[in-house]
């Protein structure tokens, strides 16, 4: 899972080795938590949320697979 | 160093199986150039054309190809992925674009770079998932067959919506002129969806002659919205317009004044 979202967000981004994914377990929910340089942010969240929208539905039929909740944190 | 060897077959599907058998490779790890699309010309009857591939031997074995199977691999970092290009396109280095060889490595061609970016995003959600891929000149088509198709297409294909989206992102990162269409079906879904808009459009719009009242439907895609707009496009009794804003916008179906006399709606 937190292989995808890296890849995912390299394939985005113009600073690929910038990108970080740092997943904390919870017991019902995974967080995963993506950093990218400042100049990307944009290009991962998307106008009106739509990159990032789309980044957290793959995420979640991803997850269905496995009979869990992963959320995506898009940090700064 | 590669060798290369020509197939030919009724369609490319076709052609690709008879390579895939001969070699014994599974059709998604052939690499292979569209030589002709074929035709099935008028009826099947006149101007049939095989479809023709050149299947390129030496270059099926690309960095992805050993991640396919196991995306969800943790412990593949991305500098093993780099040294393990390194090594293969030194194998290969006629071939194998330069830029290959970069810490990160995604393939140049945009369809080879969209088919690996929609396999791994599509075996993350599911297994035993193929991509079939036709081009056209300004678009490409991947067809996912087999997998959980329910998963992948999700709620009113909105998993199928957001795929689709970041692959056609990944593909025109770099080109923002000329964009390359990107449409990614799965299991013929998206053919399903514009028959039953069709028959939606068509029943509204009877609905609305009838009643005469303008009919609106609630939010949908630009790519549904653009179906029944089409649609409709037709039928001189019928007018289609878009309002609204951005996730919120509907398509409302206008009555248009027919030749009698009660022009009002």
């Amino acid at each position: 899972m937190k292989e995808l979202i890296q890849r995912i967000a390299e394939a985005l981004v113009d600073n690929p080795e910038q990108v970080t994914v740092t997943a904390l377990k919870g017991s019902q929910a995974t967080v995963l938590e993506l950093k990218v340089a400042k100049e990307d942010l944009g290009k991962i969240i998307g106008k009106q949320g739509r990159t990032a929208k789309a980044i957290r539905t793959i995420l979640g039929a991803a997850s269905a697979k496995e009979n869990k909740r992963t959320v995506l944190e898009i940090v700064e | 160093m590669t060798t290369s060897f020509e197939f030919e077959g009724k369609n490319i599907e076709k052609a690709l199986e008879k390579a895939s058998e001969e070699f014994n490779i599974p059709k998604d790890r052939l690499r292979y150039d569209i030589l002709s699309y074929g035709s099935s010309g008028i009826f099947g009857l006149a101007g049939t054309k095989k479809a023709r591939i050149r299947v390129n031997l030496a270059q099926e074995s690309t960095p992805f190809v050993s991640e396919k199977g196991t995306p969800d691999k943790e412990d593949l970092t991305s500098s093993e992925v780099a040294d393990e290009s390194l090594t293969v396109s030194e194998e290969l280095s006629d071939d194998v674009p330069s830029s290959d060889q970069q810490l990160y490595t995604f393939p140049e061609n945009p369809l080879d770079l969209g088919r690996v970016v929609l396999q791994r995003i599509v075996d993350a959600i599911t297994t035993d998932a193929k991509i079939a891929v036709e081009e056209d000149s300004d678009r490409i088509m991947f067809n996912v067959v087999g997998g959980n198709a329910a998963i992948l297409i999700g709620k009113r294909g909105q998993t199928l919506e957001a795929i689709q989206s970041r692959v056609e992102k990944v593909v025109n990162k770099h080109n923002h002129n000329n964009r390359i269409r990107v449409e990614v079906d799965i299991q013929g879904y998206l053919e399903t969806r514009r028959v039953n808009l069709e028959r939606m459009a068509a029943r509204l719009a009877e609905k609305s002659k009838r009643i005469r009242k303008p009919i609106s439907l609630g939010q949908m895609s630009a790519h549904d919205r653009r179906i029944i707009h089409l649609a409709l496009k037709d039928d001189p009794e019928v007018k289609t317009k878009s309002r609204g804003e951005g996730y919120l916008r509907k398509l409302v179906i206008f009555p248009q004044k027919s030749s009698g006399k009660r022009t009002y709606l």
